[in-house]
């Protein structure tokens, strides 16, 4: 992302998803970072957001064992970097 | 489960694309197919996909008395988040179970689909508002947000 410079809550707004998600550069994880720790909309906006990814994680995760989850994790790691190359 | 038993014999990234969908498909059909079937023929480029629950929800006022947004969310039931992604067209409800549900990346999921990653952010964006507008017309529907103040109904996004 190149973009990462912030200047308005409409900025961050767009970059908050891919943020949540882990799917954005350094540079713009420290600048939502930096607004959020401004911004009293925005964190609310972010807390949120995270609270609702947070509650649709939960479905996959209870009729899972760990062992299998892990093994699906592993297969999916390896299926992927295989099929990216 | 049962698609689980069946890892060792798939060799191919094609065959593991078909596993992960069919584990989709059986994951998330099983209620309100009617629901389901309408959606997921619907056409993809029909209905507003700004929706935000969060503007909605949010009160500014009432920061220091409670926290609306939050509280609806805790409040949802398994079942309705569950029913929100079934009423999901297919190529949203793809995306949005494999990173939400699944905590795939972006790349992995655009490598089991076989789709640029740019498509995999854009139907996840558009997923995810259909999915909040879901829970939104749910909950007025049973009265989630019964407790909330009166003008919130009609507020829009700020």
């Amino acid at each position: 992302v190149t973009r990462s410079e912030i200047k308005s809550c409409e900025d961050a707004i767009r970059l908050l998803a891919a943020y949540l998600d882990r799917e954005v550069s350094e540079a713009a994880h420290a600048e939502v970072e930096r607004h959020l720790s401004t911004c009293r909309s925005c964190y609310s906006r972010a807390q949120f957001e995270r609270r609702l990814k947070k509650r649709l994680a939960e479905l996959g995760q209870e009729p899972v064992r760990p062992a299998l989850s892990q093994r699906v994790q592993e297969l999916i790691k390896d299926f992927t970097v295989t099929g990216s190359e | 489960m049962k698609a689980l038993e069946s890892l060792p014999s798939l060799r191919s990234l094609q065959s593991f694309r078909g596993w992960v969908l069919r584990i989709l498909h059986n994951t998330f059909v099983s209620r309100s197919r009617s629901a389901w079937a309408r959606a997921s023929h619907e056409p993809l480029d029909t209905v507003a996909d700004d929706f935000s629950l969060f503007e909605r929800l949010h009160q500014p006022i009432l920061l220091w008395w409670g926290n609306p947004e939050m509280d609806f969310v805790n409040r949802l039931l398994r079942e309705d988040l569950e029913r929100a992604i079934d009423a999901l067209p297919d190529a949203f409800r793809e995306v949005v179970v494999l990173v939400d549900v699944q905590g795939l990346g972006y790349r992995d999921v655009a490598n089991v689909l076989g789709v640029p990653v740019g498509t995999v952010r854009s139907r996840l964006a558009r997923g995810r508002s259909r999915l909040q507008k879901a829970l939104w017309e749910h909950a007025l529907e049973v009265g989630l947000r019964g407790d909330l103040p009166s003008n919130s109904r009609e507020k829009g996004p700020e």
